[in-house]
Parts: structure tokens; sequence; C-alpha cells
């Protein structure tokens, strides 16, 4: 609370003193008793003798708190704050008060008007500066549990990254070896070097910490709880192999009866139901793969000769507890086999490029040739079919981003081994972003023949080969070719958390929330809110990287986890100060209706011991929409929040001309205030009846406040937040439309005309709609006459 | 087996209303940073109780005189009538302290151009007492105290006399909370719901008094073996016809006296009315005067508001909606404007209440608030024969009892105790009764209204009740008239359901279990009503209880009847306590 | 909206609108249902609305009246004691609160009273 409150008035070199009266605003400030201990007004305080004037009334006075009177609060920002700190107090005890662009600028053809509405934001702001207090920091232990969820290079980028910034680390991934869709491609563009060099680099750094848990084989069935307090069944599958006992002979494999397709090759040649440790696997036996097993076989068990398989091990459901964790599910191939027209799964020699990946892998089934896998082969004719179910709304409507320069490297790999093959891309348009360019040309100078093409059908060719159809786009003639082997460049589709986040009822709204404002797109990709804050969910603390988050190279990958980890870093140190604006239940007046649980666009509160709602600060991001939903006004933080603005509105602020109607108006600060403030710039003019109060966000307004200001005689409210799915926080203006529209209803049952309420939607540049818009307002408002309860009863 | 919450506290509070708040806030003042305090609360601590709809004036406040004065006063709206006088001043010494309290805490007072508060009469002051409540449970927090609201508490744990804790459930969780103390303090409101209420079916709970306080406090000290006084004195409420919303608001806002239906101010012309003052004749004074020009064919009774200012009616609803906004509403559907017409007034059902003008409650060792079992302190509605105390008197009587509580804590060093698991097995089959009765019983038949083919429910038993109690101990519909054979027949009943009916109570939910407690906590207060109404021959208290066979008063009478409850025999035994007065004076004049 | 109650037709207080009643979308007990000095307000699972439990039990206090953070619950007086169609609407603010009463006729009255000292009142007006 500030007991000695200087207010200073700026003239601003006559910008404001021309149309604010200055010898009356002395006498309008002498009005202000409680608390207030120097008024001065001033023509030029950003001035050298101004800001001298400052800096002595604050010592000499002593004040704890200035209200400065000028300028928008962005101008002179550092200036002003600065001069405070030199004498002794600190910058959030500056209050600056704009009445130049929003006062003297927009009403100058009115400067009685302008003088009251300039005194009377003066008295807000006054009111205000009474509950202003410093900032103590806020300092929380931070939530040193960690989780990765995914195996793949993302998730090992993002593991690795958090050991090495000294925090422990589960990495949960669900196959039985790290590197995911990478550890299993052969060259990566654009060094065109082996792809498990870097993986088993990763791997190896990864050891050398040995703060990463690795569970493989391990799938997240459920996740439950809000932000710092998740918990995720994760369900380990046995290897049936003792780890330790098995030598690695071999034996078992010999033995096994069963042939399955290979998952590992993507299908590509066979393996046997038990199989040997594929590369990255952290534990390194032989894994049985019992879904395939015929009943009652024991095979394998009789086979080994060290008694290490034991076929009665039990699939092991762990909950584990996190705080925050990276998830980075990854991807799989578009299944093609959907593009009927293309063959895939009709004709063994059409492949996808992730087969078309092992086939040329010197480790795959082929040892590295290009053998046909059903003709067997060498293939000398290979088309690659781009964009299979890609931009297509049939099918993914989305580009994946990393096709073209993938097929164009797969063709430099084919050319490399054998440059007789003759090689054909059909493209819809090729996509090589960045210095990627410079594969295309490669490729285009070692033979590759590029053709701008659509294909139509893939057919049985004449001698055991293929044929495909297609329309030249550039020609635009239909012509047909044969091929021996080709190769579908099948898209990205994300694994997402969707079926990770159970059915439970906490889960089921947030995921609506995620659905509503975008933050999984169309796709299933978890893009999060894109610009403002990319690596996020609805879930706080959950942050996505990787293929699941939007399709990418393997170079954004690892940078989009180490943004992730980033992420987690900032709450996982040993101590963490957060911003002093998270806000705090009071719970001497909650009443746990638990509405703030509720609208939290970030998921952050849960349940304390007693019920009482409360948000884990550690992870809020102090968009104050709790604030804004609290039917009890008792969520508060410090700084400016819900007490200051009563205060505001009830700083009983006088009509700006005898019978013209008072507004008060929240504006979102993101938005609608720099609109306004743009407004007054250019010399646009709107009614003088506004009164403006920037706010968080509009979503943090509290309807208290509305209710207030019907008792107090405020003739009418605007409040203005972003337009629907551009607010910063999700939900936030969208809430604050409904409440408003809920206490419009309640004014019409009070036979009020509900027009005294209006929520407007505003763009950063909408100055001009602003400008209308309170015009039109305040020609409403004064056709509907006075708020009736000034006339009320007064008990 | 229901879950279990153990709860060990210094200072166990009984109900977070009025005095409990305040209670709770003195003893961490004098308790300091380290005592224990919990309350338990049977509904949400910030809205619960008897000042859920707000109040609008402090009717206990010293504008001018003394403690003493008061004193007087107190006696004198009895009739005279035999008070504990030491209990009274000690709260008249430090009410206005208490308000000072709550001025700083957020109430809003109404204020003269002076500056001090705006009164009404000697007594009385005003407030905007919306949100009375809240600002009142905002004590409780602000002294840290451990809340844990919506649990019934059933039963205190008493152990050779002594007050070691108490039991109840959770009426949403369900589970069975045992909370030990070393101190004890009841305070859980008076009773309603005795008598029928005037207004029937869907409206049977607009009545004057909170409809959900049962009397727990009483029935649980008498259940304690706790020393009982004054049960013959109810309080009878004259307010408005229907809303049954204060009177006083009327006859100071619109200068209104009470009228009969041939205008007549029957106040100010009988000379029995006069010789008590005329209109400012004492409560019970009035409720007679209501009751014989009713009975002799003058009816309806109103209270004139027709002379009053026209300009003044506004305010007037003004001030009711800050605590009984539905006449406000009456008067709107009814199309009633007070100044056009008179406001009809009624007396209404008999309660229980020993802060307001009633005096039952627990008899108190000096003004310790330390009832006859150890360790257990009462305030509020719940100490008895120290009437008037109303609103401002309860939290400060809240004090006064935690200051002594919390110095007999320190003084006797008092530790908590161990209590046999076979005694919380038994409280706790106690407290669950009904709910497992309901269980069993669902299994011997259900009729196809979904009623027990062999249990009765809260509200069946309630209904019992009320129309025992209205017809044989002194109903509205009897003007409040007994006589001893009426009481016999009652006590008859009473007894009846109480060892033989209470066998088929059942409850199907928490809700009803609730309420299955409500009407045993009522059962028990009904018994101690009947046996002091029957033990005091004579009419003390006319208007409030009228003894047809005993029509006078009698000097042997002029003292306290107190009783104790025999868990054996399940008798009430009377005896006499006498009165000591202390503040000098004709007991039936005011000293100013 | 008629509350079937028993086999019994009562119009009752307080009534819940459908239309603005959210059930408060917490996790189990609306606001109301957490205020009610009598235990009488609940949630309706299947609607996810508030709902009085026995509305004979009321004792208009309009606690959840004025609670409700989305003024969806009025209190109706019980026709045995008044006639129909009158209105009395609380909008509580953070230290005071409005009246507005609208009696059969549909002739308004409203009120303004504080409700918590703010102790804001030093300035000159």
């Amino acid at each position: 609370m500030a007991n000695n409150i200087g207010i200073f008035v700026c003239g601003c070199r006559g910008l404001v003193a021309d149309v604010i009266d200055p010898a009356r605003m002395q006498e309008e400030l002498a009005k202000l008793k409680k608390s207030v201990g120097a008024r001065v007004v001033h023509p030029w305080l950003c001035g050298d003798e101004g800001r001298e004037v400052i800096r002595d009334t604050i010592s000499r006075c002593g004040l704890d708190c200035v209200v400065l009177a000028g300028c928008p609060g962005a101008v002179h920002e550092g200036l002003f704050t600065g001069l405070a700190v030199e004498a002794g107090l600190s910058a959030e005890m500056v209050l600056r008060l704009d009445i130049r662009e929003g006062c003297a600028y927009p009403h100058r053809e009115n400067p009685a008007e302008a003088f009251r509405k300039a005194a009377n934001l003066i008295r807000m702001w006054t009111a205000r500066a009474r509950l202003a207090e410093p900032f103590s920091p806020v300092v929380l232990p931070g939530n040193r549990e960690v989780a990765v969820i995914g195996g793949g290079l993302a998730g090992m980028t993002a593991a690795l990254d958090l050991a090495e910034a000294g925090i422990r680390v589960t990495l949960i991934e669900r196959e039985s070896y790290l590197g995911g869709n990478v550890a299993r491609l052969d060259k990566i563009f654009p060094r065109l070097c082996d792809a498990r060099c870097g993986l088993t680099y990763l791997y190896n750094r990864i050891r050398e910490t040995g703060k990463v848990k690795i569970m493989t084989l391990a799938g997240v069935r459920a996740l439950e709880g809000s932000a710092g307090r998740y918990t995720v069944n994760v369900a380990v599958t046995p290897r049936y192999v003792r780890e330790g006992l098995c030598n690695g002979c071999g034996n078992c494999v010999e033995a096994c009866p069963v042939e399955v397709a290979d998952e590992y090759n993507y299908g590509l040649g066979k393996r046997k139901a038990v199989y040997a440790p594929y590369p990255l696997d952290p534990v390194g036996s032989y894994v049985i793969d019992r879904r395939f097993c015929p009943p009652g076989c024991e095979a394998c068990s009789r086979a080994c000769p060290a008694g290490a398989v034991d076929l009665t091990q039990e699939p092991v459901e762990y909950s584990l507890r996190f705080g925050s964790a990276v998830v980075a599910t990854g991807w799989k191939p578009y299944p093609v086999e959907k593009v009927e027209r293309l063959g895939y799964g009709v004709f063994p020699d059409v492949i996808t490029s992730l087969q078309m990946e092992r086939l040329t892998a010197e480790d795959g089934p082929t040892g590295g040739k290009l053998l046909c896998p059903g003709s067997g082969r060498e293939a000398g004719r290979v088309v690659f079919v781009q964009c299979a179910g890609s931009r297509d709304v049939g099918h993914q409507a989305w580009c994946s981003a990393v096709c073209c320069t993938a097929s164009i490297k797969q063709a430099l790999i084919i050319k490399e081994k054998n440059p007789r093959c003759r090689v054909y891309i059909f493209y819809t348009d090729i996509r090589t972003p960045g210095e990627y360019e410079e594969l295309y040309l490669r490729a285009q100078r070692a033979g590759v023949v590029f053709v701008r093409a659509n294909p139509a059908e893939v057919g049985a060719g004449s001698s055991g080969g293929l044929t495909i159809t297609a329309e030249d786009t550039l020609m635009g003639r239909v012509f047909r070719t044969g091929a021996d082997l080709i190769v579908l460049a099948a898209g990205m589709t994300p694994c997402g958390m969707e079926e990770i986040r159970g059915e439970e009822a906490r889960g089921a709204p947030r995921r609506e929330v995620s659905r509503r404002y975008g933050l999984v797109s169309a796709g299933g990709f978890h893009v999060g809110h894109r610009q403002c804050f990319p690596m996020e969910s609805a879930d706080r603390g959950i942050y996505f990287a990787g293929c699941c988050q939007e399709p990418m190279d393997m170079g954004a990958a690892a940078k989009s986890a180490l943004a992730a980890s980033g992420m987690v870093i900032k709450t996982a140190a040993p101590e963490v100060e957060v911003s002093p604006l998270v806000p705090m239940v009071d719970k001497s007046g909650c009443d746990k209706c638990k509405r703030c649980m509720e609208e939290c666009p970030y998921g952050v509160f849960r349940l304390d011991g007693e019920g009482y709602p409360v948000p884990d600060r550690l992870f809020c991001r102090a968009c104050h929409v709790c604030v804004g939903s609290c039917p009890r006004q008792c969520i508060v933080h410090q700084g400016f929040g819900i007490r200051q603005q009563i205060a505001m509105v009830g700083a009983r602020i006088k009509e700006t001309a005898p019978g013209e109607p008072l507004v008060i108006a929240f504006l979102c600060e993101n938005d609608a205030y720099p609109a306004v403030l743009e407004a007054g710039r250019r010399g646009m003019v709107y009614p003088a009846n506004i009164h403006v109060i920037p706010v968080r966000c509009a979503g943090s307004v509290n309807m208290a406040l509305i209710k207030d200001g019907i008792s107090a005689g405020i003739d009418g409210f605007l409040l203005a937040g972003c337009r629907s799915g551009e607010c910063h926080h999700i939900s936030g203006s969208d809430r604050a439309a409904g409440r408003l529209e809920n206490i419009g209803d309640t004014l019409r049952d009070m036979m009020i005309d509900q027009d005294r309420v209006k929520f407007l939607r505003l763009g950063i540049g909408e100055a001009e709609v602003f400008a209308g818009e309170a015009g039109a307002f305040v020609q409403r408002l004064r056709q509907l006459g006075a708020n009736p309860f000034k006339n009320a009863v007064k008990v | 087996m229901a879950q279990r919450v153990y709860i060990d506290a210094d200072v166990l509070i009984l109900g977070g209303g009025t005095a409990g708040c305040l209670a709770a806030w003195e003893a961490r003042q004098v308790g300091g940073d380290d005592l224990r305090i919990v309350i338990l609360e049977k509904a949400f601590i910030r809205h619960s109780g008897c000042l859920s709809a707000g109040m609008n004036a402090l009717n206990m406040y010293i504008n001018q005189g003394t403690p003493e004065d008061y004193v007087s006063y107190v006696r004198y709206d009895l009739c005279g009538a035999p008070i504990r006088e030491d209990i009274i001043l000690s709260v008249a010494r430090e009410v206005n302290d208490t308000v000072k309290i709550m001025e700083a805490a957020g109430l809003p007072m109404k204020k003269k151009e002076d500056g001090r508060y705006l009164n009404r009469g000697k007594w009385n002051i005003e407030v905007n007492g919306s949100l009375l409540k809240p600002i009142t449970a905002a004590k409780a927090f602000e002294a840290k105290a451990e809340i844990y609201n919506r649990v019934y508490v059933t039963e205190l744990i008493v152990k050779d006399n002594v007050c070691l804790g108490a039991v109840g459930f959770g009426v949403r969780d369900g589970k069975f909370y045992v909370c030990r103390s070393k101190v004890t303090l009841l305070c859980t409101g008076g009773a309603a719901g005795l008598w029928r209420p005037n207004n029937r079916r869907d409206a049977h709970h607009r009545i004057w008094y909170f409809p959900f306080n049962c009397g727990s406090a009483y029935a649980m000290c008498k259940r304690a073996g706790a020393e009982m006084t004054s049960f013959e004195m109810r309080f009878v409420p004259v307010r408005t016809k229907d809303t049954f919303s204060a009177t006083g608001t009327l006859a100071i806002g619109m200068g209104a006296p009470m009228v009969n239906a041939l205008g007549e101010p029957f106040m100010e012309k009988d000379p029995y009315y006069l010789s008590w003052g005329g209109h400012t004749a004492p409560t019970p004074i009035r409720m007679l005067a209501l009751q014989r020009e009713t009975l002799a064919h003058r009816g309806p009774i109103y209270m004139d508001t027709t002379k009053g200012d026209p300009a003044k009616v506004i305010g007037l609803k003004g001030q009711y909606l800050d605590m009984s906004p539905c006449i406000v509403l009456y008067w709107g559907c009814n199309d009633i404007d007070p100044s056009k017409e008179p406001i009809e007034i009624d007396g209404g059902d008999p309660h229980m209440v020993g802060a307001h003008a009633g005096m039952s409650g627990a008899w108190t060792r000096g003004i310790t608030r330390e009832t006859t079992v150890d360790r257990l302190y009462v305030s509020g509605d719940a100490l008895g024969a120290a009437p008037s105390r109303f609103i401002s008197g309860s939290w400060t009587c809240g004090r006064i009892a935690a200051r002594h509580a919390v110095n007999a804590l320190r003084e006797n060093s008092c530790q908590l105790a161990d209590i046999p698991e076979d005694d919380l097995n038994k409280l706790e089959d106690i407290t669950f009764g009904p709910l497992k009765r309901y269980e069993e019983k669902v299994k011997e038949g259900v009729w196809t209204d979904g009623t027990l083919m062999g249990g009765i429910t809260a509200k069946d038993m309630e209904s019992r009740m009320q129309k025992v109690m209205e017809e044989y101990c002194g109903g509205r519909t009897h003007w409040y008239y007994v006589n001893e054979t009426y009481l016999n027949i009652a006590r008859k009943h009473i007894r009846r359901m109480r060892q033989d009916q209470l066998q088929y109570l059942c409850a199907s939910d928490l809700h009803d279990l609730q309420l299955a407690w409500d009407v045993i906590n009522r059962l028990d207060v009904c018994q101690l009503v009947i046996e002091h109404i029957s033990f005091r021959k004579e009419t003390r208290f006319p208007g409030y209880v009228n003894r047809s066979d005993y029509a006078g008063t009698d000097p042997d009478f002029d003292c306290f009847i107190n009783s104790r409850w025999d868990p054996v025999s399940d008798e009430v035994i009377c005896f006499k306590v006498p009165y000591e007065q202390i503040v000098k004076g004709d007991r039936k004049k005011q000293s100013i | 909206m008629i509350t079937a109650c028993k086999g019994v037709c009562f119009l009752m207080p307080p009534k819940v609108d459908p239309t603005k009643c959210d059930g408060c979308k917490g996790e189990s007990e609306p606001l109301c249902e957490q205020v009610c000095p009598g235990n009488l307000m609940t949630l309706d699972k299947e609607t996810m609305k508030a709902v009085i439990r026995e509305p004979s039990d009321c004792w208009d206090c309009m606690t959840c009246t004025k609670a409700c953070p989305r003024q969806a619950i009025m209190t109706v007086l019980q026709y045995q004691l008044a006639y129909f169609p009158g209105k009395l609407i609380p909008l509580v603010g953070t230290n005071s609160v409005t009246w507005t009463s609208i009696d059969c006729h549909g002739r308004v009255e409203r009120f303004v009273m504080k409700t918590l000292a703010s102790g804001d009142d030093e300035d000159e007006d």
C-alpha cells in the first residue's frame, strides 16, 4: 500500500498542455487527499529540468509511488523508471498514465471534456497507486521430474540436452531400440552421411551423462494430472529373454518356427518371432515378439543353452510422475495402400520411400543392393512418385516438407551405386527449401529425370515389370512408361498425444480446447500456439518436438527438441524465479467453485489437500484469465490486478460534460490498447467519455468490475480483446465475450438495456475501427440516457 | 466402516457461526501462533447459518449509558425475568470493542454526520450487513483456523464428565470425523422447527429463524450430561405476516404503531400495556397483546405504516434488502405499498434462541462459559439464561469463551486423551445409524412411491414431532397456551418417538442423514422444553408461554429452572437455581 | 419451470435458468452447492446444471442467487404467498450490491448498497 504518492502531470511541451489547462489541473490535483504527498504539473517532465523536478520531489517528499501522467507507458520507459530507481523507488512503483495519445490528441477539439477526462484518469490511477506495492520476488523450487516421451532423434536430442543441464530424465521408447525412423535411414541429406553415425554419437553422449533412464518396449497408456503433477502409465512389454543370461548365440532364432515380415525393415524381408537386437538397443539382448508365437511353442526356450528364455514374464505397468515433459512421438508414413491407383500392396515392386532407405542400406535386407523385392532383379529403371497421398484433400492435405529432398537424395544414391540406372522423379512441385536446392541441381546434373506429372495408374508390364500412366502437366499430355521399381513418397502422419490423454473427466475438456483453438492441427500435429508459444500444448509443461509437431527435416527436428528442452529447463532448475505476476488463490475468499480450474487456458490449476483450487505457479503464464473468471475475486497477484481495478472503477469519476455518459473501457494490452494509442497518434477523434484501462488480456477482466461500475453509476462498458483465435492466451478473448454476453442478459432481466455493455474484437491495426465503434457506442448510450442506478436509492 | 478422518485440536470449535468465528480469532490472539484451532462447520463457513441472508442492524451496542444500563434493559425487556446478569454484563463491557474490530474487518457501518454510528434507540446501530457472514468468517480465516466445512457434528466425546472432543460425519464425503481436543467450544446455534410453522407445504421453511438450526448444541449438551437452563423460555417472534421479516424496521423506519382491525393503537390504550411502557413494552408483552387482540376478534393486527412519510418507503425496502430481501419481493408481487396500507403482523412458531429474546441453553460456571461438563464451553445461542446478546453480543461471547477456554487449557495443561477404539466404533454406529438402517430396511421392501415398507424418513418424523408440539405444547394455533394435561400428552408422544420410533428412522443418502440427525436433536430439545414448561408452574413470560392452569406469576418460581438428563431413566430432572441480582434497581423498569 | 416433487407440483425458490447455468463447469460441486447453508443445491449429473434437491426446504436467504457467477438463479416466492410475476434481482459487485425490484405491474425500483467498507472516500468530489 502506497502511503505517499506523487502525482506528476506533464504538459509535453504544449502537446498536452495546450489542450489540458495546467493551472486548472493543479487545482484539481489538490482535491486528491488520501495518501498523496506531491502534486506537480510541469510543462516538460522529460527535459533536464523536469527530470530534476521528479528526482528531487521523490527524495524530498519521500514518495513511495509515482503517477506520471503524460505520454504512453512505452515512451521514455527507461528514462522515467531509471529516474525512480535512482531515487530509490522500484520500477513497478512508477505508474504511467497516458493523457497524450489517449486524451489530449483525440479530444483536442474539446478541451473542457479532455480536461475532465484527464482529471478522471488521474483519480483512477491515484486509486490504483494507493494499492501499489513493490514486487517481492517469487522464487519457487523447480520441478525436477522430467520425462521425454519418444526415443527418436528429437527425443534423444532433448534427453541429452536436459541431462547436460543437470536434470535427470526418463526417456520412454515404444520400440526395443532408439532412433525411431532416423535409425533406419540409409544416408541423410544434405551431407549424405550415415544416419546411424549421428545417432550413435548422440546415444554415447547420453550414456556419458548417466542421467537418462531409458525405458524401451515401453508404451504410454494414459496421461493424467495437471501442470507440474502429471502421471503417465507406462506399460513395459518384457523381452522374454533374461538380460545377462543371453550371450547372443542365436540358437533361438534358428529354432524359431515362425517367420514374419520384418518391421524394422518396414516389411521388407523376413525375421523370426525371436530376433537379435537391432542397433541402438540399450539392452542388447535378444527379444521375443510374443504376438507371433504359436500357442504352446517353446522351441526357443529349449534351444537356448543358457536358459535365458523366460516365457513366463509378464508385462509390467509403471505409474510415472513428472512435472514437465518433451513429447517427441514422431511420425509414421501415410498408409499409401489407400491410394489404390498407385498399386502399393498389389505389386511387390511398388515400395515406399522408407522401404527404399532399407533397400540401399548396407545393413538392409539386400545388403545395399538395389534388388526389386518382387522380381529379385536389380532395378534398372526406377520411378519416384512424389506426394503419394500428400497434398491431396482425399488423403493428407498437407505437404510433408522433406519428401522432395529425400527422393532426390535417394536418386543420387542410386546414381552413385549404378550410374546406368535410369531414375525418374514424377513430382507435383519440387520443394527443396533453402540450400537444399543444391541437391536438386546435383540430381539434374547426375541425369535424374524430373517430370512434372500427375500419376494416374500403376499396372503390370508385359515382361514382369511395371507400367505407370501419368499426365505430364507441363506438356499437357498423358504418357505411359515402364519401371522396374516404383518408389512412393509417403507423407508424414503424426503420432500424436491423442491416444495418450485418457478419456477421464479432466482430459476431455483440455482436448476440446486444443482442438477448438488449433493447438492440435486438423491433421493431428501438435502445432501449439504457433507464433506465441510454439512448443506448447493446452497442458502446460508438456512440450512437443519433432515431427509430431509438424512435418520437418532432421535438422529442424533437432532444433525443435532443443527448443522444447529449453522450455523444460526453465522450470526444472533447482530454484526458479517466476514472474511476480503469477496469481494465488486467497482461500479466505474462495468458495471452491473451481471455475478458475476450468477456464485456465494452460491447465495449471489443481486441487490442494483441502479441496481449494491452486495454480502451479511454476508453470503459470500469468495471463490472469483465472482472475477474470473468479466469481469471488479472490485470485490475486502482485502488481496491477483485480484489487486495483476495483479501486479504479470505484474512484468516483465524473461526467466529462453534463449529461454525457461515462464509459469505462477495458482494453487488451496486446492488440486493442495499441490500436487506441494509434488512433490518438493518427489524430482520429472519438468521444472523451471513454476512460481506458489497459489490461493483460480481455479474459482477465472480472465481471465484478462491471457490476461495481453499474452500482457506481458508470453508464457503459467497453471490453476489447483480440479477434477469436488470435488471443495470445488461447481462449481469453472468447471467455471475455461469453462473460459479457451473460452480463448483458442479466441487465436485460433487470430492465437495463444490454447495449450498455459491448465487446469489441480489435486487431492491432484497427485504430479506425475503434474510433468508429467508440463513437457509435457513446451515441447509443446518449439515446439510452443515464444508468438508472445513478438515481437509485442508496442504503 | 466409513473412512475416518482423525483431527487433533487444542481448541475445537463446533459451528463456524457468529460466535465460532470470533472465538477462533480471539483464541489466536490470546493463544499465540502454535495453538491448533479447528472449526467443524455443518455448511460452508462463509455463508452458513442465520446470518446467511444478511442483517441490517446490530441489536446490541451501548450507544449511551453503561453496561449496567444494558443489563437493566434486558431484564426489563423480559418482564423482569431472572437472567444471568454476570454474563450479560461481561458481554456488554466488550461489545463496543467487538464492533470496532468488525468495522475494521470491512463491515460497512452507517454513520451520522458527527461520525458516530447511526443508532436506532439506545442499544441498536444500523449496518449494511449483506455480507455479515463472509466478513465474520474472514476473522476465522485471519486466525488461520483449520476449517472443515460440511462436517455435521453428531456427538461429543465425553468421559467422566470431561469433554474430549467430538465426532461427526462429512455431509459430502461421508467420512467419519473424529476430532480430539483439549478444550471444546460448542456454538452451533439455536433451534427452529420444533413447532409447526405458519406457512405449510412448499413455504414451510419461510420462518423467522434459520430453519436448518436444529438445536444440536442443546441436544449434545443434554446428552453429554450438562446442566441445562431455561428451556421454558422460548421465543415467539412477532413479525410481518407470511414473510416473518423484522418489525423493528417498520416501527422505527415508518414510526408505525401496532394497531388492530379497528385502527386502534391498543398498546397505548390498555392500562396493563401502558404499565409496561405502551409501544415500547417488553417483547413478550407485545406478543401477548397481539394474541389478546386477535382472540378478542379485533384482528388482523397491523403495523400502521400509513401515517409515516411515503418517501421513506423506498429506504425501508432498502433496509430490508440487507436482511430479509424476500419481503421486498413479497410486497412487489402482492402490490403492497406500506405507505398506503398497514402491514399485517403475526406470531410465528416458537424458537429456542438463547442469544435472542429467549433464554434456553447450557448452564455455565461464572462468566467462563464452561458448562458443567469439564472443558466444554458454549457460546452464542447455546449459552443459557443470558438473553439479548444478538449478533454483536454473540461475537463478543465467542471471544470471551475462547479467552477463558485458552486460559484454562494453559493453566490446567489439558492434554489430548486416548479414546478407546470401542468407543469410537460405538459413536460411528450411532452416527451412521439411520444410513445403515436404510440399507437393512430397503431389503424388507419398498412401496411403489419409493418409500420404505419398514422405515420412516426424517421428514415423516419431523411432521409428527411438529404436530405433537403444535397441538400439545402451545403452538401458534393454540396461541401458545398449555396446561399440564396437554403437556402430558406431548410428553407421552415425544417419549414414544424417542424411545421407540427412532429405530425406524432411515436415511437414504448423506443429505437425509443430516435431516435425520436434525430430527434426533430436535426431539431431545422437545423433551427439555416439555419438562421445563411443565416444571415452571406459573406464567412468567406471558405471550411466550401461557399456562392456562397457572395464569399468574408465583414468587416461588422467581428463579432459574435448570435440569439434567438421566440417561438411564431417560428422565429430565428439573430443579430450581436462585437468581442473583447484580445490577440494582427495579427489575421491571429500565434504568435509562 | 415446474419442479415435480413427490407427486405434487410446486412453484418454489430458487429457480435455476438452464440457459444460463453452466454447472460451474468445475469438477463436482457448482458454486451454489458449495454455498447453500441448507445443503439444498446440487448438480444434476445428466444435464450438468444446478438443481435444488428439496425446493420446499429453502429459507429464501438468497445466498445462491447472489453467489451465482452467471446470474442463473432467480428467487421466486412460493405462490401460496405471492402473486406472479414479481422479480427481485441482486447484482453483486465486490463491495456493493444493486437490487432491482420489478413488481407485479412491471414497476421498477432500484437500490444500491454497500457490502464491504472500502475506505477510499477521503478525496473531494
